[in-house]
């Protein structure tokens, strides 16, 4: 593999693994949303 | 030491059960996900025989109603979380990197344990039955306050759901990533396959209402245990509070059923009428439409709960809206069809028997979405017809129509034409006289999840029953041409089929283990 494909490569596992974890704090927020509500 | 340092080596793969235990290759997890998901559903299935064998005249013969209502109870369960689930996951898993041209799904380990989260879960809920007062009999929507009061078993499918939220949370999180930041240089988002993109509105749903559906479940948990009264009048709380949050989560988990299977569709159909799709982009603007409106529509479940007169006719209108993009995917389909050179393959025969089945489902669906007429419908055996036309002729055959769509590709071979065909008639004859009858039944008031009906209902009870059962039967026939077909049969060509359109038919069958590696220098015109 070239020295410019690693750092594609890098780059692309590194965006892959912050957007994984924004989309799993989303679905943390909803769940954390749905129990804590104020339901009264 | 010779292993150790093989055992480092980036292409050491482990052989028999620790390949598919540790495999991080899309294609073994796809492979894990729709044997996981077959097998479902023949649990699921023999707990539908279960009911139907007690049906099949009036009193109580096979079960006791205890018994009975933990079958209708974990039959919904297995199919929905156990079958129809995991098997678009698997779909998803073997077909979206190939489509988009990319090398593997984003987060590979993360895939595998999204599935082997999978079997513990169901095993919990499988061997809650087994409990002392026996499995969750509340019905799978768990209604409090049937579900706070019922034994250990309840805690243990609570469990289960936890872990199922999670693998899917897990897996629609891989989804998305991949299809944003995996895609071949030249796949836009607006050149992709219409099962990409059915599947990424389907990732977003999950991400959205599986977390509900675990926040409703855990209090749920808090308040059979921890002294909590969220769905407890005695304390303040509201049972009614619990069906307006579980259908938050409920109604978009229809559309997560759905979805992928309007994606299979689109496939199938333009390669059998050997067109491109028609109104493209419209179908994808279809699908986030019924994504969207599936977010306001949850109460019409509910109808006759007693809700202010504003809000029935919000849910009416709102659901009724949803016919409006439905009815364009529809009109798409039948225009893509339109004066094309058809031919009905295998696959074929299920995309277009979806399409005219799905939408006597859709109709019903509209005859539900009217209050007023709700009230005479809800809770009986037209509920049952309208959404088993829906998963069943909907969901379970598309998954049918592609497994013989894309089985060459995987396994190499041809599988059995005629067999398949067979399964085909047979599967579509025993669906209809199976469920074309519950509408009579439900019309005339057969309430739903009773294991004893007045005699007035015999015939037609009759007449399902033996159809559930022949339907049951020939499923046996799937698997066995399943299984042929990946154990031996005709060379299939890399193309398969006359005019596929997409980037897996460029490779050759059957599909490498490793496909992509380098991004496809060109992608084939939709158009």
């Amino acid at each position: 593999m070239t020295g410019a494909a690693d750092a594609i490569t890098v780059r692309r596992s590194r965006a892959n693994v912050w957007l994984a974890l924004v989309l799993g704090a989303l679905a943390l927020a909803f769940f954390v949303f749905t129990f804590f509500q104020d339901w009264s | 030491m010779a292993t150790a340092e093989a055992a480092h080596h980036e292409h050491y793969h482990p052989g028999g059960l620790m390949r598919w235990v540790t495999t991080t290759n899309h294609k073994d997890i796809g492979t894990l996900y729709l044997v996981f998901a077959l097998t479902m559903f023949f649990v699921g299935g023999a707990m539908a025989m279960v009911i139907r064998a007690e049906l099949f005249v009036p009193g109580l013969q096979v079960v006791n109603p205890h018994l009975f209502n933990q079958m209708t109870t974990m039959h919904a369960l297995v199919m929905i979380f156990g079958a129809i689930m995991p098997g678009f996951v698997g779909f998803a898993n073997w077909m979206i990197p190939m489509m988009i041209g990319a090398p593997d799904m984003a987060l590979p380990r993360l895939n595998n344990w999204s599935f082997w989260i999978l079997p513990f879960a169901f095993t919990m809920l499988l061997s809650s039955l087994l409990t002392a007062g026996g499995g969750p009999a509340s019905g799978w929507t768990l209604y409090a306050p049937l579900s706070t009061q019922g034994g250990m078993s309840v805690d243990m499918t609570i469990f289960a759901v936890h872990m199922m939220g999670i693998s899917s949370v897990l897996g629609a999180i891989n989804i998305i990533v991949t299809i944003f930041n995996m895609r071949a240089p030249d796949m836009s988002l607006m050149r992709m396959p219409l099962f990409v993109w059915t599947w990424l509105i389907t990732a977003f749903l999950l991400i959205a209402v599986m977390p509900v559906l675990a926040g409703v479940v855990t209090m749920l948990l808090t308040d059979r245990h921890f002294g909590t009264a969220f769905f407890d009048p005695a304390g303040g709380g509201d049972p009614v509070m619990f069906q307006h949050i579980f259908w938050f989560f409920g109604h978009p988990e229809v559309y997560i059923l759905i979805l992928p299977a309007f994606g299979i569709i689109s496939e199938i159909i333009p390669t059998f009428s050997r067109k491109p799709l028609f109104g493209y982009s419209s179908m994808v603007l279809a699908t986030a439409a019924i994504a969207f409106l599936s977010f306001v529509v949850w109460a019409h479940h509910m109808f006759t709960v007693g809700m202010p007169l504003t809000g029935e006719l919000f849910f009416m209108y709102s659901t009724m809206l949803i016919a409006v993009p439905t009815g364009v995917k529809v009109f798409n389909w039948v225009s893509t069809m339109w004066r094309g050179s058809m031919s009905f393959e295998t696959p074929m025969l299920f995309a277009v028997a979806v399409v005219f089945l799905f939408t006597i489902g859709g109709l019903s669906g509209l005859m539900l979405a009217i209050t007023p007429a709700d009230f005479q419908y809800h809770d009986t055996y037209f509920v049952v017809a309208h959404f088993h036309y829906v998963l069943f002729s909907g969901s379970t055959m598309a998954m049918m129509g592609a497994a013989y769509y894309w089985l060459p590709k995987w396994t190499g071979h041809m599988y059995d034409e005629k067999l398949g065909q067979l399964h085909f008639w047979l599967t579509a004859v025993f669906f209809n006289v199976t469920f074309f009858p519950q509408h009579f039944l439900g019309l005339a008031g057969m309430p739903r999840r009773i294991p004893d009906y007045a005699l007035q209902f015999t015939e037609f009870n009759v007449i399902s029953s033996l159809g559930a059962f022949g339907l049951g039967l020939s499923q046996i026939l799937f698997a066995y041409v399943v299984i042929k077909c990946v154990r031996g049969g005709a060379k299939a060509t890399d193309k398969v089929w006359d005019e596929p359109r997409g980037l897996e038919w460029t490779v050759p069958s059957p599909a490498p283990y490793h496909t992509f590696e380098t991004p496809p220098a060109s992608i084939p015109s939709r158009t």
